[in-house]
């Protein structure tokens, strides 16, 4: 994709989302504050979720079971039944951080578990190390998972 | 050999603990403290309803588990997953025309499906009655939804599919035995991903309806399922939390 491309994507979303995150009355969904935090919360979950699902996806290690059981228990406990009474900045951060990660982890695990294993072989073979084969393979995964995380979180609706 | 391939190959390699651990410990952390430790104790406080102060034992929690959302979800996923695979083989086909054809209504999904909450729930127009809302949630949620999932298997399907099909065709496979012996178990990451993201509509719509007022619960969690397409019309899926 050239760059004009990616500046007209990225213009079209934009807008696209300005655009939908309204009601037919003309307020906004959602404020600066919560887009700006919802974008913090996609950032790190996916900091955050992409070394989990890699070690979950390509390495062998005591502990695996417990980990996949602490992701599902994660993925079940949703953070609405965390919500304090009037969301602070912080408070809404870490509650959609507690969305957000499971989220990523799922998505970026499962491309994860695709990779040829014959790479790793080659690259290990020839004195490379792993993340020079995991990180560009990784990286679409990422891009998916870091807009729906900032999806889920962003338009995440409370009655006031 | 066998020594330089145990070292090698990821699969067979001697176990990283020291690495594995480094690398989930950030996102591990995470999910305890954010997810695991408020839901202890939340489980640890459900027997006791939050504004009457009344013991309710277990109901609190089989409010939180049961409920008709429940049976909902499973009946979306048990429409949505066959019609989508079927969507994503009609698409795979080399025939242009049901491409032409399937693609615009999945695009316009979500539009068709606020539109039609807003005949359903608007004033003065609203027809529909508890019984059939449940249908109606249903029929909406998996049109929501269906463009998601075609995508998703249509796109698994396009890369490994084509050429396995066709060496199965030659080998005499009816296509019910292609489905079943290579959609079906290509498809199953995809599957378990929309199982994953029903869950978590599924979780938020109990949440709702169980912190709601019984008068009120029919109302709510109807809406709540909706998610995106509330968006379309304007209706906010409600929360309602303890003050």
């Amino acid at each position: 994709m050239r760059t004009v491309d990616k500046l007209a994507l990225a213009a079209f979303s934009a807008a696209f989302i300005l655009g939908a995150a309204r009601l037919p009355d003309g307020t906004a969904l959602a404020s600066a504050a919560e887009l700006s935090v919802a974008v913090a919360t996609a950032l790190v979950s996916v900091a955050a979720a992409t070394p989990f699902a890699l070690a979950l996806a390509r390495l062998h290690f005591e502990g695996k079971a417990l980990m996949f059981t602490l992701l599902i228990l994660a993925t079940a406990t949703t953070p609405d039944l965390l919500t304090p009474a009037d969301p602070s900045t912080a408070s809404k951060f870490l509650n959609d951080l507690a969305l957000g990660v499971p989220i990523a982890v799922w998505i970026i695990y499962l491309v994860a578990r695709a990779f040829p294993p014959e790479l790793e072989d080659a690259a290990l073979l020839d004195g490379s190390t792993r993340y020079r084969v995991w990180l560009p393979l990784i990286r679409p995964a990422v891009m998916a998972a870091a807009p729906l995380v900032f999806l889920y979180c962003a338009f995440d609706l409370v009655v006031r | 050999m066998s020594d330089l391939s145990n070292e090698l190959s990821p699969t067979t390699a001697p176990a990283d603990n020291g690495l594995a651990w480094i690398l989930c410990a950030p996102a591990a952390a995470a999910m305890v403290v954010l997810n695991l430790f408020p839901a202890g104790t939340a489980l640890l406080h459900s027997p006791v309803l939050p504004v009457t102060g009344e013991l309710a034992a277990w109901g609190n929690a089989l409010l939180v588990i049961g409920g008709r959302a429940l049976v909902m979800s499973g009946m979306i996923l048990a429409i949505e997953i066959p019609l989508a695979l079927y969507l994503a083989t009609v698409a795979l086909r080399r025939s242009r025309s049901p491409r032409v054809t399937t693609t615009p209504g999945l695009l316009l999904a979500a539009t068709v499906a606020g539109f039609s909450w807003r005949l359903l729930f608007g004033d003065g127009i609203g027809f529909v009655d508890p019984r059939s809302s449940v249908w109606t949630t249903i029929l909406v949620e998996v049109w929501r939804s269906l463009p998601l999932a075609t995508l998703l298997f249509y796109a698994t399907l396009d890369r490994t599919a084509r050429d396995l099909t066709q060496v199965a065709r030659l080998d005499g496979a009816t296509f019910a035995q292609v489905v079943r012996r290579i959609y079906v178990p290509i498809c199953r990451p995809a599957m378990l991903l929309l199982l994953g993201l029903r869950l978590i509509d599924y979780l938020r719509a109990v949440n709702v309806s169980a912190s709601s007022p019984p008068a009120a619960e029919r109302a709510v969690w109807t809406l709540l399922v909706l998610g995106v397409a509330t968006l379309a019309i304007g209706i906010a899926p409600g929360r309602e939390t303890p003050r």
